[in-house]
């Protein structure tokens, strides 16, 4: 059985989960490549105009799955926490998939939802989702244990600083002398990067900016670097906590970035016409201005946006912290 | 304290009077205009909704007139309106005004409101504040029940604006009743005067449903009053949404009415299996539901970046597809002119038009 899993939104969260799992319940998982300049034209043409670019380029990235696949795993994530849920395009994302793409192979799009009375756990969803391919529950919840582990190998090494693309291939594969490409050691000067792990981690879209701020001779650390301890501390600060999950990531990394001395400058990566990130970065900016002085630059991207236009400003700001240096 | 609350389409008048005879100052800023949404758009994060920058406006003119206490219900998502309370207390606190910020805990639980309800009037016993809290559903369920009456009458009335006039005077009658019996008479009396209204006997007139976020739905100062341009240009308007019924949802105050919610999520099935927020299932499900009760198009409204109505857009471009229904999408922001959305409307209008007149079928019965 081929299920096909889409690299975008939250594959860059729970992949190694996702795949573990379903390959040890004897599936062959095809994941599609790199988002390309044409998955994005072909998500931006069927989709409504004023959604944002990672679900454009999601949609995109069914269009390059959906003949190679016997089932598509795009599971409706409503919320991962109690007191949060995800962006309400998540809620209805396998419904939109569904009225926008046709044809289309069978979708696995059973919910995720630790709120209301439909309850519906982690623990839950992937029996459901396991019951599909296999009768032995056993089986099951010792693929669902083998996927929890790899899972939290990938975030521990992500918190403590390895970069995505390294923590998802040592999850995955776990082996030795591998050489970290980002760091948080040597004496160069840190950029914070706040955003969702779709936006900070998938160098199509945010148009390699981590790799542009280390060519300039600067460490990056990003939202997936900070645990979820440290979130929910520096969130609880706020007068109200905030009740999106990657919302509460960016606020809380964003304030913890600002308390780090150690960070020069705090960079947000959102999209056009982002409802949250709207308000997360009026809450972020007030607060990082009152507590002392971090720079601060937001970036918004969409489907238009050029290399030229992120270098020029990307330079402006990094002349800003190195003045602020000297 | 000197309470304002931000205008939504007639709640003003089911809460003013009646608050203000338990004693509470309440301020009724002037009606939203181009220059409240200025002021709310210069203070507002870029892509905050229109709703937001609305009400933000409103609220900044409340304060400049006397308020002291703004009301924003808040809640705990997934839409952002829920977020608006603090976000708005945030910029206003920032901007120097000196004022307290009431939001409910939680708006969907009976006991959150009547907390709030309690801060506000100051009454303590348990059995008064639901009375009060009640009795203001009630009116508002009586003011939505002449709106409706109103968008069924006026295409249809003979004489020009009696219709209009039948509503003013019932909508001063119901704020003028203080009393449960008074409001139950006044129905009524309301009910009379519309059976009176002479009607014409020709032609079916078109039926339009408008579909979409709630405040863009319902508030005449962020849709540019399009429910009542359609009504008098001679269309049948049904809305997908009416405060009365979305609060009835919750707190069950109106016992003939089904959960709108739940009706909705059931034709919306097929295409939408979980509500994304907002009024995306009643958007998805009504659009549905008035398809087979045999609406002529469907205007779908919202706000510019609004997260649940987009999930919906995407769906409706299906549904569309599947019931043969002509939809209209137009969204709002600050820049939204009156012309564009009439020019719009004009073009949607002759379709219809040329679709029924092309069919050449009766109109089917129902409604």
């Amino acid at each position: 059985m081929k299920v096909g899993i889409a690299r975008g939104l939250l594959y860059y969260r729970y992949f190694p989960l996702w795949q573990t799992f379903l390959q040890e319940l004897g599936c062959e998982v095809i994941l599609s490549t790199q988002t390309t300049k044409e998955m994005v034209r072909q998500g931006a043409s069927v989709a409504v105009s004023d959604l944002c670019l990672p679900i454009k380029a999601y949609l995109g990235h069914i269009f390059s799955l959906k003949d190679r696949v016997d089932l598509l795993f795009v599971p409706r994530y409503i919320s991962i926490e109690e007191d949060a849920y995800m962006c309400p395009k998540f809620l209805g994302l396998p419904d939109m998939v569904a009225s926008t793409i046709d044809p289309l192979p069978p979708l696995i799009d059973y919910p995720i939802n630790y709120k209301g009375r439909k309850k519906m756990t982690e623990s839950l969803f992937y029996e459901k989702v396991g019951k599909l391919f296999c009768r032995d529950s056993r089986k099951i919840r010792e693929a669902y244990h083998m996927g929890l582990r790899r899972q939290d190998t990938f975030r521990c090494l992500q918190q403590s600083g390895v970069s995505f693309e390294n923590a998802m291939e040592l999850s995955l594969s776990p082996q030795d002398g591998i050489t970290f490409r980002r760091g948080m050691h040597g004496s160069q000067p840190t950029i914070g990067l706040v955003g969702r792990p779709y936006y900070v981690n998938d160098p199509f879209l945010n148009k390699d900016i981590s790799g542009k701020l280390m060519a300039r001779g600067y460490n990056v650390i990003t939202t997936d670097c900070v645990t979820e301890a440290e979130v929910n501390r520096q969130s609880g600060k706020l007068s109200k906590r905030v009740y999106w999950s990657f919302g509460k990531e960016m606020v809380g990394s964003a304030l913890h970035f600002a308390e780090d001395p150690e960070v020069k400058g705090i960079i947000n990566l959102a999209s056009f016409g982002c409802g949250q990130d709207s308000f997360n970065w009026e809450i972020v900016s007030h607060h990082v201005k009152r507590m002392g002085n971090t720079p601060v630059l937001s970036l918004i991207f969409d489907e238009h946006w050029t290399d030229g236009g992120l270098n020029t400003r990307l330079e402006a700001f990094l002349d800003v912290i190195g003045r602020k240096k000297s | 304290m000197k309470l304002s609350v931000p205008y939504l389409g007639m709640l003003h008048i089911a809460y003013a009077r009646i608050l203000r005879n338990v004693g509470v100052d309440v301020v009724l800023p002037p009606k939203p205009t181009r220059k409240t949404l200025d002021l709310g758009t210069r203070y507002s994060p870029e892509f905050a909704c229109l709703p937001f920058k609305l009400t933000l406006g409103t609220m900044i003119e409340a304060l400049e007139s006397g308020a002291d206490a703004i009301f924003m219900p808040g809640g705990f998502g997934p839409c952002r309106f829920g977020y608006y309370d603090a976000v708005q207390n945030q910029i206003l606190k920032e901007l120097g005004y000196q004022f307290t910020m009431g939001s409910a805990g939680n708006p969907d639980r009976l006991s959150d409101m009547l907390e709030l309800m309690r801060r506000i009037a100051g009454l303590r016993t348990r059995a008064g504040l639901f009375m009060l809290f009640y009795f203001i559903l009630m009116r508002l369920s009586a003011l939505d029940w002449v709106l409706k009456r109103y968008f069924t009458t006026k295409p249809r009335e003979a004489v020009p604006n009696e219709t209009d006039q039948v509503l003013r005077k019932s909508v001063q009658l119901i704020d003028s009743s203080v009393s449960v019996p008074s409001l139950l008479r006044a129905r009524l009396k309301v009910s009379h005067w519309f059976r009176k209204i002479a009607l014409r006997n020709d032609d079916a007139p078109l039926r339009i449903g408008i579909i979409g976020e709630l405040f863009m739905v319902l508030e005449p100062s962020a849709n540019t009053g399009i429910d009542m341009r359609l009504a008098r240009r001679g269309i049948e308007v049904w809305k997908s949404v009416w405060l009365s019924d979305w609060l009835n949802d919750r707190f069950r105050f109106k016992p003939f009415t089904r959960n709108q919610l739940k009706l909705s999520s059931r034709h919306a099935h097929p295409y939408l299996r979980y509500p994304a927020g907002g009024e995306s299932m009643e958007s998805v499900g009504k659009t549905i539901l008035f398809a087979k009760r045999g609406v002529d198009g469907i205007i779908h409204i919202f706000p510019f970046t609004c997260m649940p109505e987009l999930v919906a857009q995407t769906i409706l471009a299906k549904v569309q597809r599947d019931l043969d229904v002509p939809i209209l999408t137009l969204i709002f922001d600050e820049h939204t002119a009156q012309g564009a959305i009439d020019t719009r409307i004009e073009a949607f209008i002759d379709l219809l038009e040329r679709r029924r007149r092309s069919r050449g079928t009766p109109h089917p019965k129902g409604g």
